[in-house]
């Protein structure tokens, strides 16, 4: 008698598999990249308008805060300035209670975060121990004791537009005072600041 | 002027996905690499169950922008994405500004244009969720923002949303000329309804001619999806990967006769993979339009140069 003959089957192992793995590629793999850097913002009184842009911007009385014109170069592109003289947003991390007080005052004495941060960094020396590491002990010789600091819920980002003077020299008080953070600088100034500010009749 | 980078997703019928495109498509692009901001200009404040943070009352935005300062950022919903909250007191807004614009104050757009001038340099792409019928709303966001995105479900009524989004948009461009609409998207599209579905994007193709497309990716209905996700503040593609895991958890309770209660969604794959998508034509969409402005300005310079030589 002759063999039966078998058929060839192809594998089902694959489609029975125990778990399909979600793909090791993140969803987002094909984003990756995607986007081109930022444009840069075209100064609104330039003249140099994109020509798809039908109307012109048309002027309002009431604003407040006239931009300067950019100066006009018929031929070659306008000089860069300074990288230090660039006015940029710079985010700093406020606790909810502060920034409130920081928007009462900004908006009573009509004055910007920058502005209230620059006067509050007249009393840079009052804050200066604020950051101390350690106290020295009560009995000389002895192992200096550590400052507990409290430790701060994350705070609300907050934008201050500071020019790179500014921020070298936040950056530069920080490092003198011990200040763990930028944050924690403006932070301890401003809550220095509007205290006094407050307590002032 | 339009900020650059600032889309705003609207759409004049309420449930049409906004707010779940918003925050699947920030989630996507933040995953990818890209600083992404979400501002929540409804009152209703749903952002915060897509995302999973706290809820807000909605008064520190609302204090912002009617004292015309900064908005306020709440950071690291997720890694590289923010947030500008919202939520009820939102929902004031128009009645202040309003009322002191009638004083010689400074008009909505103008104000949202302060609160998120500054806030929005940093980041590589802006979504702004937007409130279906608060029309004075939406036109000050579309008259601050660079692209219009909307959502739209394949039925008559949210077509009907699509023309009251077109008259604001045309509201919007009297002030910022630049604005752009992205394109359209197709939401809540049953896998079964193909018939239907194509008949949608015929007709929404045929109202927008050649000014935007219809974008080639569209997502699906998967109502337990959308349930787990708000109820747990995960985004599709990490329920995609939460689905999995409970799967594993599912299975070894099974083994072991011992209940389990997880996810109403066994699989969600393909919801996921719709998102991707629609992040990716969009971002790239973006990149096009961008592309395209810049060789405009370089002609109009080239022009500008020539006439005054």
């Amino acid at each position: 008698m002759s063999a039966t003959p078998t058929v060839a089957r192809r594998s089902l192992a694959s489609t029975f598999a125990a778990d399909l793995e979600v793909e090791a590629q993140p969803r987002s793999a094909g984003l990756v990249g995607l986007l081109p850097p930022r444009p840069e913002p075209i100064a609104d009184s330039a003249g140099e308008e994109p020509v798809r842009r039908a109307a012109p911007r048309q002027p309002r009385a009431t604003e407040t805060k006239p931009r300067p014109a950019a100066p006009h170069t018929p031929t070659g592109p306008a000089p860069a300035p300074a990288a230090a003289d660039v006015v940029r947003s710079v985010a700093v991390y406020l606790p909810p209670a502060l920034l409130d007080r920081l928007r009462d005052l900004a908006r009573t004495a009509d004055l910007t975060y920058a502005d209230v941060l620059v006067a509050a960094t007249a009393h840079l020396d009052a804050i200066a121990g604020r950051f101390q590491l350690a106290v020295d002990p009560p009995v000389p010789g002895a192992m200096p004791q550590r400052v507990r600091h409290l430790r701060r819920d994350p705070g609300i980002q907050t934008q201050l537009r500071l020019d790179g003077h500014q921020v070298a020299w936040l950056d530069d008080a920080a490092r003198r005072t011990g200040a763990p953070s930028r944050s924690a600088l403006v932070v301890a100034l401003l809550e220095n600041h509007l205290t006094k500010t407050e307590a002032t009749p | 002027m339009g900020l650059s980078r600032v889309v705003v997703v609207a759409q004049g019928k309420g449930g049409v996905g906004k707010t779940s495109l918003t925050a699947n498509v920030a989630g996507l692009a933040a995953h990818a690499g890209h600083r992404v901001l979400v501002v929540d200009l409804d009152q209703q404040g749903n952002l915060s169950r897509d995302l999973g943070y706290a809820p807000d009352d909605g008064e520190s935005l609302l204090t912002a922008i009617v004292g015309g300062t900064s908005a306020p950022v709440v950071a690291g919903v997720r890694p590289r994405l923010d947030v500008v909250p919202g939520g009820p007191a939102v929902g004031d807004l128009l009645g202040i500004a309003f009322a002191r614009a009638g004083r010689g104050g400074r008009d909505l757009t103008d104000l949202l244009h302060t609160a998120l001038g500054d806030v929005v340099a940093d980041y590589d792409l802006v979504l702004v969720d937007t409130p279906p019928g608060d029309r004075l709303l939406v036109e000050a966001a579309m008259g601050v923002a660079s692209y219009v995105v909307v959502p739209t479900r394949p039925d008559e009524a949210s077509l009907d949303g699509l023309e009251r989004v077109a008259e604001r948009f045309a509201t919007a461009r009297g002030r910022n000329p630049g604005l752009a609409l992205l394109g359209v998207a197709l939401f809540a599209v049953g896998t079964r309804a193909q018939r239907m579905t194509a008949e949608a994007r015929t007709t929404i193709g045929q109202v927008l001619g050649d000014a935007a497309p219809v974008f080639d990716a569209q997502i699906r209905h998967l109502e337990s999806a959308a349930v787990d996700a708000r109820r747990r503040g995960l985004l599709v593609h990490e329920l995609e990967t939460a689905a999995s895991e409970d799967k594993r958890a599912r299975l070894a309770a099974l083994a072991k006769g011992t209940p389990h209660r997880g996810l109403l969604t066994r699989d969600a794959t393909g919801l996921a993979a719709d998102y991707a998508a629609l992040a990716q034509e969009m971002l790239a969409r973006i990149g096009q339009l961008e592309a395209t402005a810049a060789a405009d300005t370089v002609a109009h310079s080239t022009r500008t140069e020539v006439k005054t030589a």
